[in-house]
């Protein structure tokens, strides 16, 4: 684990800690006591938005059956939540590394509002998807030993990943949440986690934003290349994550790398993926990463 | 194996020289974690068997003859493959 110097956190930064902070004692509610659970979903219901459905525009999704399709909406639901449960383990290690660590004085008190909210995501997405679908899908990712860097672009790389997952996955939670096509279970643990996620999305643009303009300033031309790498490399693969042969499988269709294949290719999927990708993109071009 | 060795160049594109079978992929940056759920799909799919990744370490990653070993054994012996 990298330490950062207090010098990292600026004015602004500290401001939005401050904020953030407040905010998150406000609006502090107990996820346990909040949410009904039906015994089920509705036969024949919807579980994810159409137009999030990684077949959304393409011939693929008309040669469906309808039963496939369903089930289609069905198991890529339990594979975003699923995603949300292992992208939540992966920051929550990050975080509790670095919480009352030297260096992270300043974003700490905000760091126990997020690991507390991030612990009970986690619950209640895998709550959903053990009490409805009665599985998590496991983890396909795998830690490989990292090139060597400074602390700086170590931890620019940390929170741009935790800040990328966050703002993916909002981009589903505001749809869902307002999707009066799902049933009001996927539509509240939608909802709550898209409040909750505005602090973190927001805490994450500043605690970022400050690390890239002291990665700037440092003025290693070779760092500030492999963090704009870094960033479109990880954009991508979190959109490949979406599109998951064993969802397909589950769901009933044949030859799922094929299928799979198949729609990562389809060129009607360039606009689904830019969407769901916009707002990373567009703060990276803001803080002057991304051109 | 050659669908590996194609999908290796494919994603190294400055890649010209052989890729031995000792070759250490993952210290040599050819793969690394960001290609890793591509890879892991390309292994399963070329050999019909999903992987339990709970079951395997990033060792057996590392070289086209442990892949081969590990995911692959039952395919024609490993050679090394050129571009």
């Amino acid at each position: 684990m990298s330490t950062a110097t207090v010098s990292v956190w600026d004015d602004e930064f500290s401001a939005a800690v401050k904020r953030l902070t407040a905010a998150a004692e406000n609006d502090y509610y107990n996820p346990y006591q909040t949410f009904d659970w039906p015994d089920s979903i509705p036969e024949g219901a919807l579980w994810m938005s159409e137009d999030l459905m990684s077949v959304h525009g393409t011939d693929a999704a008309a040669e469906l059956t309808r039963d496939q399709y369903l089930a289609l909406a069905q198991w890529e639901s339990v594979n975003f939540y699923s995603l949300n449960v292992h992208g939540i383990r992966e920051l929550l290690q990050e975080v509790v590394a670095r919480i009352h660590a030297p260096g992270y004085e300043i974003p700490t008190p905000f760091f126990h509002h997020f690991l507390g909210e991030e612990n009970e995501h986690m619950w209640f997405f895998a709550e959903f998807c053990l009490r409805y679908g009665k599985k998590l899908y496991a983890d396909r990712s795998m830690a490989f030993p990292a090139k060597s860097h400074s602390a700086l672009l170590d931890n620019f790389i940390v929170f741009s990943r935790i800040l990328i997952f966050e703002q993916i996955v909002d981009h589903f939670n505001s749809r869902m949440a307002a999707d009066s096509a799902l049933p009001e279970t996927i539509r509240a643990i939608n909802r709550v986690h898209h409040q909750d996620e505005s602090r973190h999305i927001a805490f994450g643009c500043q605690l970022v934003r400050a690390l890239y303009e002291r990665l700037c300033e440092a003025g290693d031309a070779e760092e500030q290349a492999m963090a704009r790498t870094y960033v479109e490399r990880y954009i991508e693969t979190s959109i490949q994550q979406l599109y998951s042969v064993e969802v397909y499988r589950d769901a009933g269709i044949p030859d799922p790398f094929a299928f799979r294949t198949r729609l990562l290719a389809d060129p009607a999927r360039q606009a689904a993926h830019a969407s769901i990708t916009s707002r990373t993109t567009a703060f990276y071009q803001r803080i002057g990463l991304l051109g | 194996m050659k669908q590996v060795v194609d999908w290796l160049y494919s994603k190294n594109p400055e890649l010209t020289g052989e890729i031995g079978t000792e070759l250490d992929l993952i210290e040599g940056r050819l793969v690394d974690s960001l290609d890793f759920l591509e890879f892991i799909y390309l292994l399963e799919e070329v050999s019909g068997s999903p992987i339990d990744l709970g079951t395997v370490s990033v060792d057996d990653f590392r070289t086209l003859a442990r892949i081969e070993e590990r995911f692959l054994s039952g395919g024609p012996a490993l050679q090394d493959v050129s571009a």
